[in-house]
């Protein structure tokens, strides 16, 4: 059967962008499970408004806001699953890379979503202040804050995990 | 810390995950997302067609209400089905649970899965069951869960054509079964527990979307114990004859027979003393953790003959 030129289009796209999701989706999650589940969700509702976004100039930033939040919807899922009841929460993460997930996970979810486009896949201030249409100067208090945050983080785990 | 350091740090630690989190599990193919999404495509429902019934529902109840009726003294009883509490029982293994209708036999490592009568439950694998004629799917109606991963693999060990669904929030693996068997096979796994479960024939399908993670409540498998008994002489002779076991939690004993020095017991999860007899000669007892669901090598019972 002849696939039409959306469906053509969609492959391509899911073809070009479908690793680079997968692996934002990583970082966020720490589950390669839950980033696979995830990044499906974020494609499968791409494919349903296709016929739109299909002819915006990037199709990858509307893909990508839809699962950002999926992802960080799920942390609360997650936080709410893992809640003691002494009211403290543990997010075990058993995968590799656990710990900049749980990193990731310490911070507000645009502070993250900032973080990750601006430190991890590289783009500019101002790609991600009109991504998040937010003022450049938020972006850059945000990367500053979350930066010393994660860092601060990601040493004290380190030294736990020498002291062990 | 300076800034530029953090910055280094944080650049660096984001950059090698996600040069990691590009591996995907499953193939991600625009042509594979497209297909979900016809599965998950509902049709659409008129909002004014609901109103329109909802007012409908609600007149035949206040007509149905006013008019005075003859108590028949019957309270509402649940149909038997895999849907209601009435007519099923659930059981747990692995970490997950299944329903069954109270018409199904329940097994516990059968020697091969599609032992016993029609329909049938069996959980866990039994050690002969690699040798049995097809050791992963019941040829009959049924129903097997087991530990691992027994999906078709093709000879490069890749499962075969497998896509992902989600049932009652657990993500199971499913299979293109390629199987000439009669009735087709349904082959799942659920990568969380790493728990199989193939089923085959009317009503099987509906057991296994009874799927969730164990709950309290449902029957635990228990767990299955293998173990020898020696007389020490001036060599490991076997020793047959009478067994104690006691459940170390509760106290309560059986006796159980080792033929040829082998003797099997299953038990619920927990400790077991089993104590030997040889006639005169002492047999220190040995203690044995059952696990639901697994089979344990209990060490050998040692009878001293000197």
């Amino acid at each position: 059967m002849r696939q039409s030129e959306d469906e053509l289009a969609f492959d391509a796209f899911v073809a070009d962008v479908g690793k680079r999701l997968l692996s934002q989706a990583y970082v966020l999650t720490g589950s390669k499970e839950e980033a696979q589940d995830l990044t499906q969700e974020a494609l499968l509702r791409a494919w349903k408004h296709w016929s739109t976004i299909g002819r915006y100039d990037s199709p990858e930033g509307w893909t990508r806001r839809v699962l950002h939040n999926l992802c960080i919807q799920s942390w609360k899922k997650t936080r709410r699953s893992l809640t003691r009841p002494d009211g403290t929460t543990t997010v075990e993460i058993p995968e590799h890379h656990g710990e900049v997930a749980q990193a990731m996970r310490s911070l507000p979810g645009d502070q993250a979503r900032a973080l990750l486009m601006h430190d991890g896949m590289d783009m500019s201030v101002s790609e991600v202040a009109t991504e998040l249409k937010v003022p450049v100067g938020t972006v850059k208090s945000w990367l500053s804050r979350s930066r010393k945050l994660v860092a601060a983080r990601l040493e004290q785990m380190d030294q736990d995990s020498k002291g062990r | 810390m300076s800034a530029t350091t953090d910055e280094e740090l944080v650049r660096s630690a984001l950059h090698d995950m996600l040069r990691e989190g590009e591996l995907p599990l499953l193939p991600l193919s625009g042509g594979g997302i497209r297909i979900r999404s016809r599965s998950r495509t509902r049709p659409r429902i008129d909002p004014k067609l609901v109103a329109t019934v909802a007012a409908a529902i609600v007149l035949v109840a206040v007509l149905f209400a006013a008019i005075p009726h003859r108590g028949s003294g019957h309270s509402p009883v649940a149909a038997p089905g895999l849907g209601g509490r009435h007519g099923s029982t659930a059981y747990s293994a692995y970490g997950v649970q299944l329903s069954v209708p109270k018409t199904w036999s329940v097994r516990y490592f059968p020697g091969c899965p599609n032992t016993g009568p029609p329909p049938v439950l069996s959980i866990g694998q039994s050690e002969v069951a690699y040798s049995c004629p097809s050791f992963r799917s019941p040829t009959s109606v049924g129903v097997s869960v087991n530990q691992g991963n027994l999906l078709p693999r093709d000879s490069s060990g890749k499962v075969q054509g497998s896509r992902t669904i989600r049932v009652h929030g657990l993500r199971v693996e499913v299979a293109t079964s390629t199987s000439l068997q009669s009735p087709t096979p349904i082959e799942w796994y659920v990568p969380s527990k790493n728990v199989s479960i193939t089923g085959a024939g009317t009503g099987a399908l509906q057991v296994m979307e009874t799927l969730t993670s164990a709950r309290p409540g449902a029957v635990v498998t228990p767990g299955h114990v293998k173990g020898y008994q020696y007389l020490e002489t001036l060599q490991q002779l076997p020793v047959s004859g009478p067994i104690t076991v006691t459940d170390v939690r509760t106290g309560m004993s059986s006796t159980i027979y080792a033929i040829g020095g082998e003797y099997t017991f299953s038990g619920g999860p927990g400790g077991y003393a089993v104590q030997g007899h040889d006639g005169n000669a002492p047999c220190p007892p040995v203690t044995v953790t059952v696990v639901s669901g697994e089979n344990v090598t209990a060490p050998p019972i040692m009878c001293q003959g000197f």
